[in-house]
Formats: structure tokens, C-alpha cells, sequence
């Protein structure tokens, strides 16, 4: 995995988005290195929208916004293919009824040759010790099994950047330990919104985000208690 | 609720192509509407319920697969006897159990994925037509068979639900939530193909 080093991987000048005439997010200025983002905020805040910026699902109104030297607007399939996305509910991600076709599924339309495809599913599969449900239906997985396969048809496209949405929500202690640690041993960059502060210790940089601004941006432990004295008031 | 009745397996028709399988199959169909012979009718079914057996088909899964298309079965042939005679009856009895029980052979032996490439060359003829795109015609499916058993949950959650307020069963009631739920649920789901490159 190759880091763009020095270089910005996320760059917002002036952004805003409405949608149905409501003002979502409103002049974003932002620009990061880091490895490792965590997004936060209330209900509404905006992040999730800021989210789906992020991966050309939805486009800014007005500004400019640069993911890994793209322009959202004008380039959005090449953000799509550098920017894999992780949903809350897996159930929504997962198109296929069988695990190892529903990772396969991206990997069609690339050109591949079957046999190296089956094998790229093997691989990602045992990265994760996921093999024995390989062949498994679906909707039998668990909440957890399912969001690591999720993550699994994801990375197998080898994205640059990748974008939690709350992926730990709906998760026990177990699983959503499980998918902390796996997302913490990427090596990709990481963009994570989530309202599980205790996953942030390790990140690089917390942004918070109030009322579609961003109202804080600064070191885990600085933004997560500004944040908490903020939900206090 | 499984859709997906793809059983692990190393017999000739696990490894046979899906385009002959199916071509097998329709030409079984026909075949066995040229046969009049009980005899030969039922060595036929003894064959296909040997073939079964040699896929090697779970005892729980038999049930699930079979109970429903042979229950039909028995009201076609009811219903030949009762319109035409008992011999009537009986032919169609033979000859669809036997289609069946060869269909769900097909079926237990060829992956989804397989399947739906099937489905995709079977239309790629087609696709001048402006709205017939194999691809398209083929991840709806897949995405059929993913989402019954989803959205069937998701009524049992709602029923549940109700039953909990202390709400009497009520169809309407199960129907309208389902269907906004369904709807939501769509456009979540037209979210993540669009995240995943397949729109």
C-alpha cells in the first residue's frame, strides 16, 4: 500500500450540499494527510453526508471537494474506485445470497479471470479467518460475520481510502471489537463516523461535526472532549 | 427461509456445465411428455429419485425443496383425473414428479453464480434490444433471491412489533409499514451498488 505522503488525501474548499432545499452542510474547509480520521456528531450533524462526499454518493451543491487528487464532481468513478465504502447495516451492502460471490462480485467487472478471482476470495477470506463461510447464505451470518464480510467485498477491490458509516452500531462487544481491531490493522487510510468514541484513541485527527459545520478538528482526546462538554450543554 | 439450495458436492452434475444441464432438462421435459408407458414412467422416477440419493441431498433440505412443488404436483394430477380419467391423472403425476425432482437436481448442483452467468450469455442475444441488459436482468435476480428472505424477516419484526403493543394480527397493518420499510431498505440498497461501482 502505497501512502500519498506529504500529499492532502482529503480536500474540501468551501463546500456545501442541500438536499430537498434544506442546507446540509454548509462551507466546509478541510484538508488531511492523516491515516487515520474519525468524523463525530450528534444525530443530524451532518457527518454522514459528509461521509457519502467522500465516496461521489452524493456531490457537493457548491465548492470543490478532492479526494486523493479527484474532483468529486468531475471524476466521480475514479473516487469510487479508490474509495470503498463500509455501511451501518451490512444487510444493505451485501448483494449477493452466497459470501464468496458476493465478494467476487466487484471483481467482475475488471477484466479478471475467473480462476484468479476465486483465489483473490480465498485469500481475503483466510486474512480474516472468515473461509468456512465461504460458501455460506447470507442472511445465516451474524451481525458481525456479516460487516466483516462487508468489509471483505471492499477491500478485495484494493480501494486506497476507506469509509465507515457507523460500522460498529449494530454490533455486540465481541464483533465490534473484532471489526475495531481489523480496521485498526488497515493499512489503508481510514475515514471512520461513528458515535463510539473509545475507537478514536489511536486515530490521527477527530472531526466534529455540529449542525452541518465542522465545529471542531484536533488531536482524538482534545475534539472527543470538546465534544462530550458539547452534548453536556 | 434459505433461497440459495446450492449443496456442496463432487458428482457428475455438480461438474457438468450449466448450459447442459439445462439443456438436459428441457429436453427431458419434452421426452417425458412422449412417453405413455407406466413402466417406463416409473423406472424413469426410481431413476431420478436415485440421482437424488446420489447427490446425496440432506434429509431437512429434501423437505424444504420438495414439499411445496410436489404438493402442486398432486393437485395438477388431481385436477387431470377429475377433467379427464384416472389414467390421465396418473401420467401427469409421473411425468411432473419427475421434472421436478430432476429440476431441483439442477438446482442443488449449480451455484447462483452460475447460474445467473447462465442467464446472462442465455440474454446477451438480446441485448440489442434497448431494455434487456443481461447484467442488469441478472443482478436483479441475484438480488431477488437475496432480499425474500430479508424482507420476510422484516414483516416477522413488525409482527412481532405489533404483538408486543398488544396488536391484534392484522394485515393491513403488517402491509403498510412493510412496504414503507421495503422502501427505504431500496434505497439503501441503491446507495451501496452505487458504492460498490455496480450501477
Amino acid at each position: 500500500m502505497v501512502r500519498l505522503e506529504g500529499n492532502s488525501v482529503l480536500e474540501f474548499d468551501d463546500v456545501n450540499l442541500v438536499r430537498n432545499d434544506q442546507k446540509i452542510l454548509h462551507n466546509l474547509n478541510v484538508t488531511t494527510s492523516e491515516h487515520r480520521i474519525g468524523v463525530v456528531g450528534a444525530n443530524g450533524s451532518g457527518k454522514s453526508s459528509f461521509a457519502r462526499l467522500l465516496n461521489g454518493l452524493l456531490v457537493p451543491t457548491d465548492g470543490s471537494a478532492k479526494i486523493l487528487g479527484h474532483d468529486v464532481n468531475q471524476s466521480t468513478k475514479d473516487v469510487r474506485r479508490q474509495v470503498g465504502f463500509v455501511f451501518q447495516n451490512p444487510d444493505n451492502q451485501i448483494v449477493y445470497p452466497v459470501v464468496s460471490e458476493d465478494i467476487e462480485l466487484g471483481l467482475k467487472g475488471m477484466d479478471i479471470p475467473k480462476a484468479e478471482r476465486k483465489a483473490k476470495v480465498e485469500e481475503i477470506l483466510s486474512r480474516f479467518n472468515l473461509l468456512h463461510l465461504k460458501d455460506r447464505s447470507v442472511h445465516m451470518l451474524s451481525g458481525g460475520e456479516k460487516q466483516m464480510i462487508a468489509l471483505s467485498s471492499v477491500l478485495i477491490m484494493e480501494p486506497k481510502m476507506i469509509v465507515f458509516d457507523e460500522p460498529t452500531t449494530l454490533l455486540d462487544l465481541r464483533n465490534r471489537n473484532a471489526v475495531a481491531s481489523t480496521i485498526m490493522a488497515l493499512e489503508q487510510y481510514v475515514v471512520l463516523v461513528t458515535h463510539d468514541l473509545e475507537l478514536l484513541s489511536e486515530f490521527d485527527r477527530v472531526l466534529v461535526f455540529d449542525e452541518g459545520r465542522i465545529a471542531a478538528d484536533d488531536s482524538p482526546k482534545e475534539a472527543i472532549t470538546w465534544y462530550k462538554r458539547k452534548m453536556a450543554s | 427461509m434459505d433461497l440459495s439450495f446450492y449443496l456442496h458436492g463432487n458428482s457428475i452434475l455438480h461438474k457438468m456445465p450449466t448450459w447442459s444441464k439445462f439443456a438436459l432438462l428441457v429436453v427431458f421435459s419434452i421426452a417425458f411428455y412422449a412417453i405413455y408407458d407406466f413402466k417406463v414412467l416409473i423406472a424413469i422416477l426410481a431413476l431420478v429419485i436415485l440421482l437424488v440419493a446420489y447427490i446425496k441431498v440432506p434429509l431437512k433440505r429434501l423437505k424444504a425443496m420438495f414439499a411445496l412443488p410436489l404438493f402442486m404436483v398432486v393437485l395438477f394430477s388431481i385436477f387431470s383425473f377429475v377433467v379427464n380419467d384416472l389414467n390421465a391423472g396418473l401420467l401427469t403425476f409421473f411425468r411432473l414428479s419427475s421434472l421436478v425432482i430432476l429440476a431441483a437436481c439442477v438446482t442443488v448442483t449449480t451455484k447462483i453464480e452460475d447460474f445467473m452467468a447462465f442467464i446472462e450469455n442465455l440474454l446477451l442475444p438480446l441485448s440489442f434490444i434497448p431494455f434487456i441488459k443481461p447484467k442488469t436482468v441478472s443482478l436483479t435476480l441475484s438480488l431477488t433471491l437475496r432480499f425474500i428472505p430479508e424482507i420476510f424477516k422484516l414483516g416477522m419484526d413488525i409482527k412481532e412489533a405489533q404483538a408486543a403493543r398488544g396488536l391484534r394480527s392484522n394485515p393491513i397493518a403488517l402491509i403498510v409499514p412493510l412496504i414503507v420499510l421495503t422502501l427505504k431498505r431500496a434505497d439503501d440498497i441503491s446507495d451501496a451498488l452505487d458504492a460498490r461501482m455496480l450501477d
